[in-house]
């Protein structure tokens, strides 16, 4: 097992340094740094300039060649992904950063899933009925409204009731605010300031994962074992709740497993909206800013993100689901 | 006779305690809604089981037997409407409640299904399973109901219980899940039992093992069993009191024997004499019931067999017949002419004159391209093997090792001849055609077409030469259509994929059409708009458009009705003879085999164990594996049918990913036990080759040729020493 475990990071990892290697291409080709200096007033000395691009081997004088080697060296002998334009080390500045992408899409997308799974399962046993049309609905909705809009009208709403209420209950601004001094404020601070976001993920997260849901369940709400364990004299709720939800956990935890490495990177109207400063929000203003390291370091975690997500999906199968776990053969050729 | 391993006839009707009346069904219907209209599936059905009683319930698919089954449970769907009397004990069923119908299921009335993969819950242990079955019912610890699951487990033989109970549905092979689910349909000792195709999904002797298995059960619970089949042979063999159900009505009802031997309504007759059977002539063609069953969206106003049956007239059309006594005791038919069918013993040799006769084809066919020699060969193979890497583990995917699928065959098809290739599912009848249609080197060994080494062919032009004179007819005629084109394009794509003529394609469908009995309005058609009698014809007529001279015939009937069959087979028969066609035909089934082949071989996990000509093999079975096969066999002849010694293979077929040392067959054979400790080291250690068999003289083993021609057997000069040599793989064929 050993062997075959290491064979498979292995190409994982081949994988990600050919594409932290092509992404990194991509950015010092299309970016271009050296405008940030250019375009400042009173204007900096050229010559300056270069050293300043030099010192964080960002100029675009110096052959393509050594700079890669300068790049790849640093990373491999110091772990050192590099300095941005204005200074800063990238490294640092995503240690930092993906703690609080943690922190944002933990409970949103746990709750979405958990929320998506029980709508999914009771719209499934009600199928094509007033309920299930409703969460059909909603669900589409849900899903076609982009999430900033959705992060948007629910700043709005929670505005209002902050003004009606004359309280500041709701909390859309960072991730603390001005806090008590007794124990426990600063946690309930937190969860103020985590509540809309989190409402908000938990819409999307349930609106997709809904839709998974029944559709898996559908299925297996009218598999051979259903009737099976009605026939043994299970009601009609005890096979559906023991038997046909079981089954239809697996693909979905498999789809919950990858969504939930994605959302590291894919949250970023989220965080720009409520001011997290998270790894999504880093994606963007790197890529804005000409910050070609942190561009390359935000597109390798990204990628080491979807493979881990791909990983965790397959152990996730292999855990659930005992045809796979256990010594499951199959043909091919 | 030690040898073989005989089975206990079942008990008498008589011999049983037949007292109260269990379950009472009255005047039952069940309608579908779907989207074409209400779907009246069961039609004022009748009928009581009694204690210990076994009933059969007979019938095609859409007869509304499992309908039926489900409707009882009360496990029908919820768009199915239940009107009518189902009482269980004299409590009224219909229109209880799930809660209420739930402390009955599994505990007075029992279910065991068709499917047993899809029947059970695959993230659960066997154990798990059968435990919950006690404990719904019963409050025992969890260790007393463990140890009962134990026991349920060993009374349904299942090989070393206590671990096997921790093993998962999918670790279980077929038989043994359905030993299973008869285990879990026993827990609670129900007073009856519904078996709903218990053994179709199932090889003939793991059948006959299972349909043992759920005798005994019965037996020791006393529970009465309803048996719902459409195979005669196992009504034959288990019940003994059958109803037939056509178009969602009873129309035939009775002891076993009164309805097999003096059958009364001309559906059952159709029914039991279209089947193919050991001991008939060969070269008259079955009788087959024409035409299909009618739609249940638009019940008939008269008889619903009407269509089809050949005693029509008008008083059949006009009012529906209900189910009258015709003989003592018990025996009754739903025919407007049961008095005259009794009057002149109408039998079905009076009303389903078989047409045509392989002479009378013969006759009328005119000879289509004459072999320039007689008997060449179209297909030969030798020593071919076919294997195939196995890989395990979901996340980590490994080779572990081999498949030894095919493992090296020799085959010869001559011109003309049908080659019957039989064994049980996993045994390499498909991979063997599959690797004969890929047209790409084997694992070992070499294929020749048409006298041409698939091995050299070395352009694309040959390969599609070759590619034309073959063609293959699949098992399940409605998946091997593409429902988005017509009949029309369906036939046609093969010309036009080999640019035949486009002026001339037109006129070339039509033609197929015509020839596999198809008339011109059903061009237009799509897959879903034909019945499985009729998709299999537009198969046929797409394998025929490129004048094929091999037709390759993968199971091409067992997807079918009972009813249907016949046609079909005739039309395969029909074509041999005015084509010239040479059949590989790959069966399960061999009463059908030994109806349409000349010769047969006999294939057990990846080889060939017995081959012959057909007379030879069925007649004298000298491998111990054909011989279970033979006897595992139902037949549709009561009598015959319980009066018979079994012998059948010990356990299950092993897997083709670590096949046995020495002759295959030695783990299950039920003759290796006679024998002494030297001879069964050599059956264990020297794998078997082909030898001619023993048993018979050696100047009967030169079988006669079949002559495509005359559509005889004729003795050919040339051939005779190799086309119908009578050969098995055991060293002690001759030891008895």
């Amino acid at each position: 097992m050993g062997a075959y475990l290491l064979k498979r990071f292995l190409n994982y990892a081949i994988l990600l340094v050919v594409a932290t290697n092509l992404s990194w291409l991509l950015a010092v080709t299309q970016l271009n740094p050296r405008s940030l200096y250019e375009i400042s007033n009173p204007p900096i000395d050229p010559i300056s300039i270069e050293n300043n691009l030099r010192s964080r081997n960002l100029s675009d004088q110096v052959p393509l060649s050594e700079r890669w080697f300068t790049w790849s060296s640093s990373i491999i002998l110091d772990w050192n992904w590099g300095q941005s334009p204005r200074g800063g080390n990238v490294g640092e500045e995503i240690d930092r950063r993906i703690w609080v992408s943690v922190r944002l899409i933990t409970l949103g997308s746990l709750l979405g899933a958990g929320l998506g799974v029980l709508i999914g399962t009771w719209s499934a046993r009600r199928q094509y009925g007033l309920s299930d049309r409703t969460f059909t609905f909603l669900a589409l909705l849900g899903l076609s409204i982009p999430s900033f809009v959705i992060a948007n009208l629910l700043q709005v709403a929670a505005t209002h009731i902050n003004d009606i209420t004359g309280t500041r209950f709701f909390e859309f601004v960072g991730e603390t605010g001005a806090h008590g001094t007794w124990l426990g404020a600063q946690w309930l601070d937190r969860l103020q300031h985590l509540l809309l976001p989190t409402i908000a993920l938990t819409i999307l997260g349930a609106a997709f994962f809904s839709r998974i849901q029944r559709n898996v369940m559908l299925d297996s709400l009218h598999a051979g074992f259903v009737r099976t364990a009605r026939a043994k004299g299970l009601t009609r709720s005890q096979a559906i709740n023991r038997h046909a939800l079981r089954v239809s956990l697996i693909p979905t935890s498999t789809y919950f497993a990858f969504s939930i490495a994605t959302l590291f990177v894919g949250a970023a109207f989220m965080e720009i909206i409520f001011s997290f400063h998270g790894m999504g929000e880093y994606a963007v203003q790197t890529i804005q800013g000409h910050d070609v390291h942190g561009a390359v370091a935000t597109a390798a975690f990204g990628g080491l993100c979807v493979l881990t997500g791909a990983l965790l999906a397959d152990f996730m199968v292999a855990w659930l689901d005992p045809r796979v776990r256990s010594a499951s053969t199959s043909h091919s050729g | 006779m030690h040898l073989i391993q005989a089975l206990k006839p079942p008990a008498k009707a008589e011999e049983r305690i037949v007292t109260t009346t269990i379950l009472d069904v009255q005047n039952l219907h069940v309608r579908y809604a779907n989207e074409a209209g209400s779907l009246h599936a069961v039609r004022d059905v009748s009928f009581s089981l009694r204690a210990g009683e076994t009933l059969a319930l007979v019938g095609e698919s859409g007869s509304g037997k499992s309908a039926t089954a489900l409707a009882i449970m009360g496990l029908q769907p919820d768009s199915a409407k239940v009107d009518g009397s189902i009482r269980l004990y004299g409590e009224q069923l219909v229109g209880a409640t799930d809660i209420a119908l739930s402390t009955l299921r599994g505990k007075t009335m029992a279910m065991v299904f068709q499917d047993p993969l899809s029947a059970m819950t695959p993230v659960y242990t066997v154990g798990e399973q059968l435990v919950e079955s006690i404990q719904v019912h019963q409050t025992s610890s969890p260790q007393s109901a463990r140890q009962r699951a134990v026991e349920l487990l060993d009374l349904v033989g299942i090989p070393e219980p206590h671990q096997r109970i921790n093993a998962y549905p999918h670790e279980f092979s077929g038989g043994m899940r359905q030993r299973v689910l008869i285990a879990m349909a026993i827990a609670n000792n129900p007073d009856v039992i519904i078996a709903d195709e218990p053994t179709t999904a199932l090889d003939v002797t793991i059948q006959a093992q299972v349909l043992d298995v759920l005798q005994k059960a019965c037996e020791q619970t006393n529970a009465a069993l309803l048996l719902i089949t459409h195979d005669l042979g196992v009504v034959a063999r288990v019940a003994e009191k059958a109803m037939v159900m056509y178009a969602g009505k009873i129309v035939e009802q009775g002891n076993v024997n009164a309805l097999f031997y003096d059958s009364q309504m001309p559906y059952t007759m159709g029914l039991l004499g279209s089947l193919p059977r050991v001991g008939t002539d060969k070269s008259v063609a079955l009788s087959a019931i024409e035409g299909n069953p009618p739609s249940l969206l638009t019940p008939p106003t008269g008889c619903a067999f009407a269509e089809r049956c050949p005693l029509v007239d008008a008083a059949c059309r006009q009012q529906e017949p209900s189910l009258t006594k015709v003989t003592e005791p018990d025996h009754w038919s739903a025919c407007v002419h049961h008095q005259i069918i009794k009057r002149d013993s109408i039998t079905h040799a009076d009303l389903f004159q078989p047409k045509l006769t392989t002479e009378s084809i013969a006759t009328k066919a005119s000879p289509v391209n004459p072999p320039d020699s007689q008997h060449a060969k179209v297909l030969e193979m030798s020593a071919v093997k076919k294997h195939y890497p196995l890989f395990k583990g979901g996340v980590f995917r490994r080779r572990v090792g081999t498949v030894y699928a095919v493992d090296g065959i020799d085959l010869t098809l001559y011109q003309g001849e049908t080659l019957g290739l039989v064994g049980e599912s996993g045994c390499g009848k498909s991979t063997t055609t599959l690797s004969i249609l890929d047209l790409e080197p084997p694992t070992h060994g070499t294929i020749k077409l048409f006298g041409e080494n698939v091995n050299q062919l070395d352009s694309q032009q040959k390969r599609l030469a070759l590619r034309r004179k073959l063609q293959i007819v699949f098992q399940d005629p409605m998946s091997s259509l593409d429902p988005r084109m017509s009949v029309f394009d369906l036939v046609a794509e093969p010309l036009r994929v080999f640019n035949d003529n486009p002026d001339t394609v037109d006129n070339r469908v039509n033609e197929l059409l015509q020839l596999v009995g198809l008339d011109a309005s059903y061009l237009a058609r799509f897959a879903q708009q034909l019945s499985g009698g009729q998709s299999q014809r537009v198969c046929i007529a797409r394998a025929l458009a490129l004048e094929p001279q091999l037709l390759i015939l993968d199971e091409p009937v067992s997807a079918l009705d009972v009813s249907i069959r016949a046609g079909i087979v005739n039309l395969l028969q029909e074509l041999k003879l005015t084509l010239g066609l040479s059949y590989l035909f790959v069966a399960h089934d061999l009463a059908l085999v030994r109806h349409i082949a000349d010769r047969v071989a006999v294939m057990y996990l990846g080889r060939i164990v017995e081959t012959g000509t057909v007379e030879a093999v069925y007649e004298n079975p000298t491998h111990p594996y054909t011989q279970c096969l033979l006897s595992a066999m139902p037949i549709a002849d009561p009598k015959l049918e319980r009066s018979r010694a079994r012998q059948i293979p010990l356990g299950e077929l092993p897997s083709p990913a670590s096949p046995p040392q020495g002759c295959h067959f030695h783990t299950r054979c039920p003759k290796k036990i006679g024998l002494s400790s030297e001879q069964q080291r050599m059956c264990v250690e020297v794998s078997p080759s082909l030898k001619p068999a023993a048993s018979m003289p050696m100047s009967q083993q030169q079988m006669p040729v079949y002559d495509k021609r005359t559509g005889s057997h004729a003795k050919s000069e040339t051939t005779k020493t190799t086309t119908g040599v009578h050969t098995a793989a055991c060293h002690f064929s001759d030891f008895v």
